[in-house]
Formats: structure tokens, C-alpha cells, sequence
């Protein structure tokens, strides 16, 4: 009888289940909500330069034009113009997904090279002479970004600047969102980093969840003596503060954004190895991972092929998560003052907000908004994966 | 005297939308002291039916569009069910109505004590007893349910009670409160066969001296033999056929019980088996599987769980050897073992002449294809996120069999022939497959590597007798046409009787009989060898010759 009713069935059309993980997620408000405030991040931090620079994008003056723009360009503005299109294309040719990985790791080797070798912004940056360029009356085009400020524009060409509210900007100049204490563009120095946030993100989370599933799974197959000593090694590693680790790091060796991503990676690996590990003691016990070993299938296919698929869906979750607090252990960090110096940070830009002796609240509200709606981003994408892959929160929607 | 009436009772499950009827139109009627059995296979609407009665289906997932439930108080009035509140209901539980579930491991809330749990149904229901007359009642429960030394037993947590004694606890917590109406759902289906025989000749027993009403819930149609007065075949939510046990198992109307009861595989059509072949193809030697339990900080080895004592058998080509034994004998460590899965401790295996005890993992790999293994769970035999194209081509794949892809895809699609899948099953995933579909494909997976010799460790019992009878069917078949030898891992007396040639029976380790099928059966030498098949509930002709209803309920023989 349960075969017939089952005949029924066999008529639809067959999905894989990370297809059917990918539907069930996009169904849900909460993911969509998510994933299109970290699309719309990913975008402002691609074409963070066309979007807020000081350069011109066209100028053309005594009848030479030119672009001053494209000549500044650093190596990684290149990197990231081109990595997002490809990152998009390896993702839609029908590979499999390790592959899809692999191809997208060698082609950022790639570009990396090339446009480290290739493109030599000049050493000097003069913000000003544009705008001396047009008082002047020397320029005859000029197309500029819709913020005309870079991120490191202190304006030292108009004397009178200092921290400003987006309500008291002259005549001269608009700030959407006001000045910093040294008198950047606090929207342009929000837009440039925006790619500090996605970078230490996904850089560090993918650290931690590389070590933590190769650990983890070893752990977990194995078991026995391998599986303690992992479990002290996890122990050991969880017992490491990050926050004072990194620290500890910033005083001895001055500050650097990766550094900060390895140190926030090779902490934060444990809990993904715990995740690997109990899926794994769970799956080696499945019946089908006994048949591939009775099938006399090599140890790589066992381990790749027919256990990590399936211990994924914990580690998606928890990934997810993870994004989000090594967003904010940055942002802590910079809140201290102990983060980047001149580059971009909206832990940063929030601790000049408390500084000075008024509360600036376009400082508090920017910033704090940004790292808020990026946290919760993910959260709320962790939040419906954990539901798109959960059996159980699905069988009770439907049923 | 009617005790419970069920009137076209109609359950519809799901949500404001979409509605699946799960019962449709099912009347019945438990009398006191009778017993009525619900028949059917899985998914015919029996467990919602007595949920249904006892309004435990979860809230605002069900409706009732038709139907009534009636029951009957001693005084003559009589309580609608399906319409009371729930403060009615809550009364009428416990007291009037006893439940038992089919899990014992899980219906007992682990961090109580077998005490407090019965006293709190006392407390809820009784509440003019004090504590000691409270723990009278308890003991009292306890020993009726032959739980020894229950003075002690009610200070202890349900982990340290087995399978078959948590159930007895169930029994006497639905007991305790003398209910006029038992319902029971499937409650000795998750038990061993002797510890099911046990409870069954309780469950007789305490009804005899209550004269309760039982609804009992099961699919096996020997227990329906054993414990029935009246029974009822459940299909898609609808009574095919109800009435009284010995006639609907002796002479059923209707086609689908005909079906059912022929499906069973002790009465399955048997075909002439062509000569054994006296080729060996397996042979272990004394072999013992032991495991170390350690203790202490540095994992010292304190003693030896023996799992296989010095077990010796052999499997010749073209021959089934089933081997049979309760849960926790060492079954499926011993299949394990042959296979390699696990490191045996002492004695040996020999594939085809060849020893393959002490193989590295790596000279195993070539032998790999000579012997096979279909697991039990249907659930977890295929990998659920590889097409069946994949779990089929990369065995072959990696043992290089067929020069490509479209070579092995082209012996895929004919091993799924053989095992009675359409081809486009390639393409599908696990979960688009029942439960026996599952296991052809599990069958399918190990038949493309040709083997010479396939353990099968309790592929059936997870099944319906129907989908059972087919995939036996197909085993029957294997091993007649291709010379298979195999190793039937089961606790189905039936499915023994029906598949295998010889049978081996394992008791706490140890193998304790082995001979030809016939043999053992017709007179079984071992005292646990005829423990075991004393036990098995069966539905045979002696039966149905000489006992003109349900079995004598005055003490038997007893088991131990």
C-alpha cells in the first residue's frame, strides 16, 4: 500500500536538498529582509569608490580630461571590482560546490596578483587641488561621485573644519551625515568601511570554520585518542578571552586589520569543531556512511562526499552567527580606540560620538545603525536557516 | 455491557485550508471485559482513532466534521467525548480511560521516580486517600504488574528499569485508578518477542480479574490471534472488515484482509528451491567480538563487555542462514564483524578460502565488493543528499567496474530492474522513496558490485507485511538464481520460516542451536531456542483448527 501512495509522489520533479534549503529560505521574510541589507553591503562596499571620493571621476581641464578617479584606484578597489563578478559567475556555472570554492580562492590569487603588480596609485594624495582646481575656474567638465568626499578627505582646505552635525553644514559643502572630529565626510567614511565589516566577517569566520571542521571532523571519525585530545585543544582555545588576546596582540605588534581577522579566526574555532565533531560521532554511525564503508569507498569520499554534507546544516547556522559577533568584536575593538588608525571603522567612528564634551548623536545614530542592521542581518539569516533546515519547525508549518 | 461506542467517527488533521481525513466513518464498540483489536498497516488511521477517542490530538490541528463517542458510565448515562469540555475530559482520563503508548523508553518522564509518577496520577484522580493508603494502592499496582520488590522499585528513575519493565510500569499507571477502558497502542511492538509474550499474558490476565474494556492498537496478526475478542482491519482511514477474531482470521470477506493475512510470511507461496550448493563461502572460526570497559583518568581497561563469544557458523553459496536472537544478544556485532566493520578480538573469517581477519583497510578495499550489506533503517540506509544515480555509479566507480559513466548508469538502471524500480529512480533523492522502495535501492547499492555474500541486518522488520512480503520475495529470488549466500539477520520467526534454510539462534553472546529451518522449528533443542518460539505470536492452522476464539486466559506454562 505505501509503495502505490507513493507512486503519487515520484511524479514531482526531484530537488536537490541544498535547492530545496535555498527555497524554503527565501520564502521566509526574516532571510529576506537579512540578505538584502548584506546585498546591499556588498554593493556600497564593491563600488565604495565611485560612490564616495574626492577624485573626479571625469575632469577635463585645459582641454586634457582625464580620470583621476581610475589613477587612484588602490589594488584592493580592483580586487573587489572584480571579484564580485566573478565570485557571480563561478556561482552560476554548474560545478560542484567544493569546486565553485576552490575556483573562486584561485581566482582571488589571481586578481590579487595582477592588480597588485599592475596598479600604482600615486604615493601622495592632494584632496584639495580639485576643489582649488574649480575656485579657480581652471575646470571645464567635472563629473563627480554623488558624495564628493573621500574617506580620508580632512578638508584642510577649508580652515574652519571640525566635528559638524548634518544640520549645521555651510552653505559650501553638504554632509549628509556631518563630519568627524578630524572633518571627514562621515558618509563616505561609513560607505569605505563597509568593507572592513564584510571583510573581517567572512575572513575570519572562514578561518574559524575551516580549522574548526577539519578538527572537528577528525575528532569526530576518529574518535578515541583523537577525539581527546581535541576536545583539551577545544577546551584550551575556549579558554582564550579574544577580546584581551587581541588586545594583547594591538600593544606588542601595532594594529593591522589581518591580524585581526587570524586572531579572531584561530579563537573562534572551537565551537564550530564541537558542532563538526557531535555531527559527525552521530553520522559515523548512520547506516549509509557503514554501507560506504562497506563498499570499500576511499576514506576522502566517506568523509567529503557522505558525512559532511550531511553534518552541514548545524555549522550553517552557526556560521551565520558568527559572522555577526566577529562584525562586532571589531567594532568593539575600534570603540576602544584601539582600533585601525587612519582607515575607516564604524567602531570607530561610534567611539568619537561619546569623545567630546557634547553627545554627537549623528555619530551615535550612523555608525551604530549600520553595525546594528549588519548584526541582525545575520542573526535573523541564522535565525531562518536554522529553520530551512530544522525537519521538524518545517513538518509543522506544512502540517 | 457497551462501554464505549464509536459512531462514524470522522478525523480530519491539518490546518484552516488544508485538511487530510486521516478516520473516516469508523464505528466500533468496546463491551466490558472484551478486547477489540485494531488491525492495519501503518498510516491506516489506527493511532489516530484512539486519540481521536481520548481528544489528545494536537489542539486546532484536527476537526471531527461527523462522529460521536459514547461513553457509557455503570449508572446509564453516558459521556459524548468528542464534544466535552476539557474539564470533563481531564476527569474521565486516568480514571475512566487508561492509556498506554507504544515507546516505553520515552513514556516516563526521566527525572522522576517510578513512585512519584504514580502517585501523582493517584493524587490528581483520588485525591481522599492519604500518602500511606496512596502508597498501598502503588505497591499494591506494582506487584499485579509482577514488578518484584516494588517497595524498592518505587524509589528508582526509569533509566534503571529495562524495555519490558518500563512497560509494566506504564501498565500499572494505567491501571491504578481501575479505568472501565484500556486503550493500548501497539504496546508491545518496540518489546523483544518473549518479553512481548510476557505482557501480553499480563495484559490478559489483569483484564480477566477487572473485566476492563481494552481497545487495543496493533498491526501483528499474531498478536491479534493471542489477545482479541473482536477485531476490526483498518485501510485509509476507513473499517474494511470487523468481527469476530476467529472468523475474520479464518474466513475473511473482504480482499484486503485476505491480502493481508497472505502476506504473512509464514504463509507466503513458497517456490521449489533448487539444490544447495555445498560450496563454503563464508566460514568464521570461534569468533569473539569484546569490548573494553574503561575507567578511571587514565582510561584503564577494568574489564571485557563480551559482545560475540566464540561464535562459529558458515554460509554456502546459494543458501540463507538466518540468524535469529533477542535484542542485545550480539546479532548485529557478529554482522559487523564478518563484514569487517568492527575488529574482532579472537578467531577468524574466511571469504571464499581466503583469511580476512587481519587485512589492512587498504587490502580489504578489493574484497569489499565480494561482500555486501543492507542495513535496517530505511530511514538511514541511503545517503539523503546524493541522488540514487550517485550512490549507485561511485561504488562501481571505485572498483572499476564498466569502462564510464554511461557504461555503469546502463547497470544501474538493470540492477534497478531487478529489484523492481523504475529506472528514472536514478535521478530522485531518498526521500522521495517509501519506506520499502528504500530498501529495493538498498538492495540495488549492493547488488552492483556483484557480491558473493550479503548480510542483511533486520531489512524487513522497520516494513508492512505487505511491503515485507514483497521485498522477500525478491530476496527468495537473489538467491536462488544468482547462487548468493546470505546472512538474515532477524527476530521474525516468521520471516525465518519463510526465507531461510538454516537458522543459527544467539542467546547473550553465545550461539546456542544451529540446524536446518525445519529442524529447529518443529523441535527445538536449546531451552532459549524454545523460549523464543514460544514466545512468537503466531497466526498458524492450529490455531485457527482448534482454539475457537482468543487463547485461554487461566495461567499457562511460563516462560522463563
Amino acid at each position: 500500500m505505501t509503495e502505490l501512495s507513493a507512486d503519487t509522489d515520484m511524479k514531482q520533479p526531484s530537488q536537490p536538498w541544498t535547492t530545496q534549503v535555498a527555497a524554503s529560505l527565501l520564502r521566509r521574510t526574516s532571510a529576506r529582509i537579512g540578505l538584502s541589507w548584506i546585498g546591499l553591503l556588498v554593493i556600497i562596499a564593491t563600488f565604495s569608490p565611485f560612490l564616495a571620493s574626492s577624485h573626479p571621476l571625469y575632469l577635463v581641464v585645459d582641454g586634457q580630461a582625464s580620470s583621476p578617479l581610475l589613477q587612484h584606484m588602490t589594488p584592493l578597489d580592483w580586487i573587489w571590482l572584480s571579484g564580485l563578478p566573478m565570485i557571480l559567475v563561478i556561482a552560476l556555472l554548474p560545478l560542484p560546490l567544493w569546486k565553485k570554492f576552490l575556483s573562486v580562492l584561485i581566482g582571488l590569487a589571481f586578481t590579487a596578483m595582477i592588480a597588485y603588480t599592475l596598479a600604482s596609485p600615486p604615493a601622495l594624495v592632494i584632496y584639495e587641488q580639485y576643489r582649488e582646481l574649480e575656485d579657480t575656474g581652471k575646470v571645464e567638465t567635472i563629473i563627480r561621485a554623488p558624495i564628493p568626499y573621500s574617506a580620508k578627505d580632512y578638508l584642510r582646505d577649508y580652515a574652519d573644519t571640525g566635528i559638524e552635525s548634518p544640520l549645521l553644514t555651510s552653505e559650501q559643502r553638504t554632509h549628509w551625515m556631518g563630519t568627524d572630529e578630524n572633518g571627514a565626510d562621515v558618509a563616505s567614511r561609513m560607505i569605505h568601511a563597509s568593507r572592513i565589516a564584510l571583510g573581517i566577517g567572512f575572513i575570519a569566520t572562514g578561518i574559524a570554520l575551516v580549522i574548526g571542521t577539519i578538527i572537528g571532523g577528525l575528532m569526530g571519525y576518529f574518535s578515541g585518542i583523537v577525539d581527546i585530545i581535541g576536545m583539551r585543544l577545544v577546551e584550551i582555545f575556549e579558554a582564550i578571552p579574544t577580546l584581551f588576546l587581541l588586545l594583547s596582540f594591538v600593544a606588542f605588534f601595532g594594529r593591522s586589520i589581518y591580524m585581526m581577522m587570524v586572531i579572531i579566526g584561530i579563537t573562534a574555532w572551537s565551537g564550530y569543531a564541537r558542532y563538526v565533531r557531535a555531527e559527525f560521532l552521530k553520522l559515523r554511525q548512520q547506516d549509509f556512511v557503514q554501507a560506504a564503508v562497506a563498499c570499500g569507498l576511499p576514506l576522502r569520499s566517506i568523509l567529503f562526499r557522505h558525512m559532511l554534507p550531511n553534518g552541514l546544516a548545524p555549522l550553517l547556522v552557526a556560521t551565520s552567527f558568527g559572522v555577526a559577533s566577529a562584525i562586532l568584536a571589531e567594532a568593539t575593538l575600534s570603540f576602544l580606540g584601539l582600533g585601525l588608525i587612519d582607515d575607516p571603522s564604524w567602531g570607530q567612528l561610534l567611539n568619537q560620538a561619546v569623545q567630546s564634551s557634547t553627545f554627537n548623536w549623528w555619530l551615535a545614530v550612523f555608525p551604530g545603525g549600520a553595525i546594528f542592521l549588519t548584526v541582525f542581518s545575520y542573526n535573523l539569516l541564522g535565525e531562518s536557516l536554522r529553520d530551512a533546515v530544522d525537519p521538524h519547525t518545517n513538518r509543522s508549518k506544512r502540517a | 455491557m457497551k462501554l464505549l461506542e464509536v459512531e462514524s467517527l470522522v478525523t480530519e488533521l491539518g490546518e484552516t485550508d488544508n485538511w487530510l481525513r486521516a478516520v473516516n466513518g469508523i464505528s466500533l464498540t468496546v463491551n466490558a471485559g472484551e478486547t477489540y483489536c485494531l488491525v492495519g498497516e501503518s498510516g491506516s488511521g489506527k493511532s489516530v482513532t484512539a486519540l481521536s477517542i481520548m481528544g489528545l490530538l494536537p489542539a486546532d490541528r484536527f476537526r471531527h466534521p461527523d462522529g460521536r463517542v459514547w461513553l457509557h458510565e455503570p449508572g446509564g448515562e453516558a459521556l459524548e467525548l468528542l464534544n466535552a469540555n476539557d474539564e470533563q475530559l481531564r476527569s474521565v482520563r486516568g480514571r475512566r480511560i487508561g492509556m498506554i503508548f507504544q515507546e516505553p523508553m520515552t513514556s516516563l518522564n526521566p527525572v522522576l521516580t517510578i513512585g512519584e509518577q504514580l502517585d501523582e496520577v493517584l493524587r490528581i484522580h483520588q485525591p481522599d486517600l492519604n500518602a500511606e493508603a496512596r502508597r498501598e494502592r502503588i505497591l499494591t499496582a506494582l506487584e499485579e504488574v509482577l514488578i518484584s520488590d516494588p517497595a524498592n522499585r518505587i524509589l528508582e528513575y526509569p533509566h534503571r528499569l529495562s524495555g519490558g519493565q518500563r512497560q509494566r510500569v506504564m501498565i500499572a499507571m494505567a491501571l491504578i485508578c481501575e479505568p472501565a477502558l484500556l486503550i493500548a497502542d501497539e504496546p508491545t511492538t518496540a518489546l523483544d518477542v518473549t518479553v512481548q509474550a510476557e505482557i501480553l499474558k499480563l495484559m490478559r490476565e489483569l483484564q480477566a480479574r477487572y473485566g476492563m474494556g481494552m481497545l487495543f492498537i496493533t498491526h501483528d496478526f499474531g498478536v491479534v490471534a493471542q489477545i482479541a475478542d473482536t477485531v476490526g482491519v483498518m485501510r485509509h482511514g476507513e473499517l474494511v472488515e470487523s468481527g469476530k477474531t476467529f472468523d475474520v482470521l479464518s474466513n475473511p470477506q473482504h480482499a484486503y484482509t485476505r491480502s493481508l493475512i497472505a502476506a504473512l510470511p509464514e504463509r507466503l507461496p513458497r517456490s521449489p528451491r533448487p539444490p544447495a550448493s555445498a560450496q563454503t563461502l563464508l566460514a568464521v572460526d570461534n569468533l569473539s567480538v569484546y569490548f573494553p570497559i574503561r575507567q578511571g583518568l587514565m582510561r584503564r581497561v577494568v574489564d571485557q563487555f563480551h559482545a560475540v563469544d566464540e561464535v562459529s557458523l558458515q554460509v554456502n553459496a546459494g543458501e540463507v542462514l538466518a540468524l535469529v536472537g533477542e535484542s542485545g544478544c550480539g546479532k548485529t556485532t557478529l554482522g559487523r564483524a564478518l563484514l569487517r566493520l568492527q575488529a574482532a578480538t579472537t578467531g577468524s573469517i574466511h571469504l571464499e578460502g581466503r583469511d580476512i581477519t587481519h587485512l589492512s583497510r587498504a587490502e580489504m578495499r578489493p574484497l569489499r565488493r565480494r561482500m555486501q550489506v543492507v542495513f535496517q533503517d530505511p530511514g538511514s540506509s541511503l545517503n539523503p543528499r546524493l541522488p540514487i544515480h550517485t550512490s549507485l555509479i561511485e561504488p562501481m566507480r571505485v572498483h572499476g567496474i564498466g569502462e564510464d559513466d554511461n557504461a555503469r548508469t546502463r547497470r544501474a538502471v538493470r540492477f534497478l530492474e531487478r529489484v523492481e524500480m523504475p529506472a528514472d529512480s536514478l535521478w530522485r533523492y531518498p526521500h522521495e522513496f517509501s519506506g520499502g522502495q528504500r530498501q529495493r535501492l538498498a538492495i540495488a547499492r549492493a547488488l552492483v558490485l556483484e557480491p558473493r555474500f550479503i548480510l542483511c541486518d533486520e531489512i524487513t522488520s522497520a516494513l508492512d507485511v505487505s511491503v515485507q512480503a514483497g521485498i522477500l520475495r525478491l530476496l527468495r529470488e537473489l538467491v536462488d538464481e544468482d547462487g548468493i549466500g546470505m546472512l538474515f539477520i532477524t527476530h521474525n520467526m516468521g520471516v525465518v520460516d519463510y526465507l531461510a534454510d538454516r537458522m543459527a539462534v544467539m542467546h547473550k553472546a553465545r550461539l546456542v542451536e544451529t540446524g536446518r529451518t525445519a529442524a529447529v522449528m518443529a523441535d527445538p533443542q536449546n531451552l532459549h531456542t524454545k523460549t523464543l518460539l514460544d514466545a512468537v505470536p503466531r497466526l498458524n492452522e492450529s490455531f485457527l483448527q482448534t482454539r475457537s476464539g482468543r487463547a485461554p486466559t487461566e495461567p499457562e506454562t511460563s516462560c522463563q
